[in-house]
């Protein structure tokens, strides 16, 4: 096998907790939620964040569930900005006052990225099956954009908020976002339970190829635009976390650390924790984090395609929900499968005819 | 997609959220800001290490022509260029 060079991460994702006020049906946190009492305290975080810089880390993610859930939030703000990171917070927005706000603002938060569920004030009930989800939303962003702190809105698309894309794209614009996220909705962990309901049309899916580039062209320098296209329906692998241990690690509410955040699908791996190695020696000696560097791991098909140092592979834990191996090809690659199209053959949204309010399955509150 | 170059006359500064860092451990600056992480090379770094607010990119352009002993002339172009690339992504702002 070649030597694999294991470049320094630059990216950590945080997730603080797995709490969370809302109960959106596309979580993308596991089935299995860490517990509040699992959870590794300030200090422990800050030893994170100061072991990561040293690592080459240059932005931290600070995520969740709700990282509002954390009553120790600013210090966890403040401890990252110490080390001299990069402080991105991904929140909901809700479960955050003003006063609060400008604390974590004081205390170094660089950018916030806030999470829309829908234009329409029933459809983000009934995604986030809360009242006035949005509206706490459209109050929470007008405050970010008083403190001059930048927004991203990450608007989450499925089949039930699709059509209202370019309301979507309008309201970005009139929060003053810098970015916004289209992301459809990836179907892993809770997510993966209502494909059913949430997987939208073919029909949806090539007229938001269209609606994205066409506002792409005509709001350039004004807002930018990142798009996440239906996996499901590409042709190639999306290139899964920049490829497994390459660009960035995930620290889970408990301290176990991961190569990618569903990783802890794939049982047979043992995830270390920050609590008993240093993020160095997790980074560079784990089995787990040298499991699916290089190529060594691929099957033939993918190491001797040209595409292997575009998308690395793609997604290990879609490989074993799908094939039952972690190492086969990513199943939505169309050179490893060209017949059975694996995944778009189980699900025909467009000719299913669902009630989708009674369908949803909501993810409990944890 | 052609864009138009801004002129020399603007004051270009970071934008929210926008900053210049050293990275230690990779011996090179970067330019960290909302899922934006530039890697600099020489060049770059000597433009946006001249980024203070305060001056103009014609400013800008005499002071690189001194410091490297060339002729602004010959390094208008790249500079308008650069800062422009840097607006259109909103690294800085005018």
């Amino acid at each position: 096998m070649n030597q694999v060079t294991i470049p320094a991460p630059q990216v950590l994702l945080a997730e603080v907790t797995h709490r969370c006020p809302l109960q959106c049906p596309y979580c993308s946190n596991p089935t299995e939620l860490i517990k509040n009492d699992k959870e590794i305290s300030t200090t422990d975080w800050g030893r994170v964040f100061s072991e990561a810089a040293d690592l080459g880390v240059l932005q931290v993610s600070i995520s969740g569930g709700e990282p509002a859930a954390r009553r120790d939030l600013t210090e966890l703000i403040r401890a990252a900005r110490d080390a001299d990171l990069y402080v991105n917070l991904i929140t909901s927005g809700i479960g955050l006052t003003r006063g609060r706000l400008d604390d974590l603002v004081e205390a170094g938060c660089d950018h916030i990225q806030l999470s829309l569920q829908d234009v329409d004030s029933e459809g983000a009930k009934l995604i986030s099956n809360m009242d006035r989800s949005l509206e706490r939303k459209l109050d929470f962003a007008r405050w970010v954009r008083e403190l001059s702190v930048p927004l991203t809105v990450n608007a989450v698309m499925h089949r039930l908020n699709l059509d209202r894309l370019s309301e979507t794209i309008e309201l970005a614009l009139e929060l003053g976002a810098r970015r916004l996220e289209v992301a459809n909705v990836q179907y892993h962990g809770w997510a993966a339970l209502n494909k059913q309901v949430l997987m939208p049309t073919q029909e949806q899916s090539s007229r938001t190829n269209q609606i994205v580039a066409e506002a792409r062209e005509s709001l350039n320098g004004r807002l930018l635009i990142d798009y996440v296209p239906v996996d499901h329906y590409a042709e190639y692998p999306k290139s899964c976390m920049n490829g497994w241990g390459r660009v960035a690690l995930i620290v889970a509410p408990d301290g176990s650390v991961l190569p990618c955040h569903n990783a802890t699908t794939l049982e047979h791996l043992s995830f270390p924790n920050v609590r008993d190695q240093s993020l160095s020696t997790i980074w560079y000696e784990s089995p787990a984090f040298n499991a699916y560097r290089g190529d060594s791991w691929m099957p033939e098909i993918c190491r001797s395609c040209d595409r292997k140092e575009i998308d690395f592979g793609g997604c290990r834990c879609q490989a074993l929900a799908i094939t039952g191996d972690a190492s086969a090809a990513d199943p939505v690659c169309s050179r490893a499968y060209p017949h059975a199209l694996v995944i778009s053959t189980d699900n025909d949204p467009a000719s299913s005819d669902l009630d989708t309010e009674d369908q949803i399955m909501y993810r409990p509150n944890s | 997609m052609t864009v138009d170059l801004i002129p020399p006359s603007v004051t270009p500064q970071f934008d929210y959220g926008v900053r210049l860092k050293h990275d230690k451990v990779r011996e090179r600056y970067v330019v960290l800001g909302p899922e934006i992480l530039i890697e600099l090379n020489q060049t770059g770094t000597a433009i946006m290490s001249e980024i203070d607010g305060q001056s103009t990119i014609t400013d800008i352009i005499s002071r690189l022509a001194t410091r490297f002993e060339v002729n602004q002339n010959d390094i208008t172009q790249d500079v308008v260029e650069f800062c422009t690339s840097m607006v259109m992504r909103r690294v800085l702002r005018t």
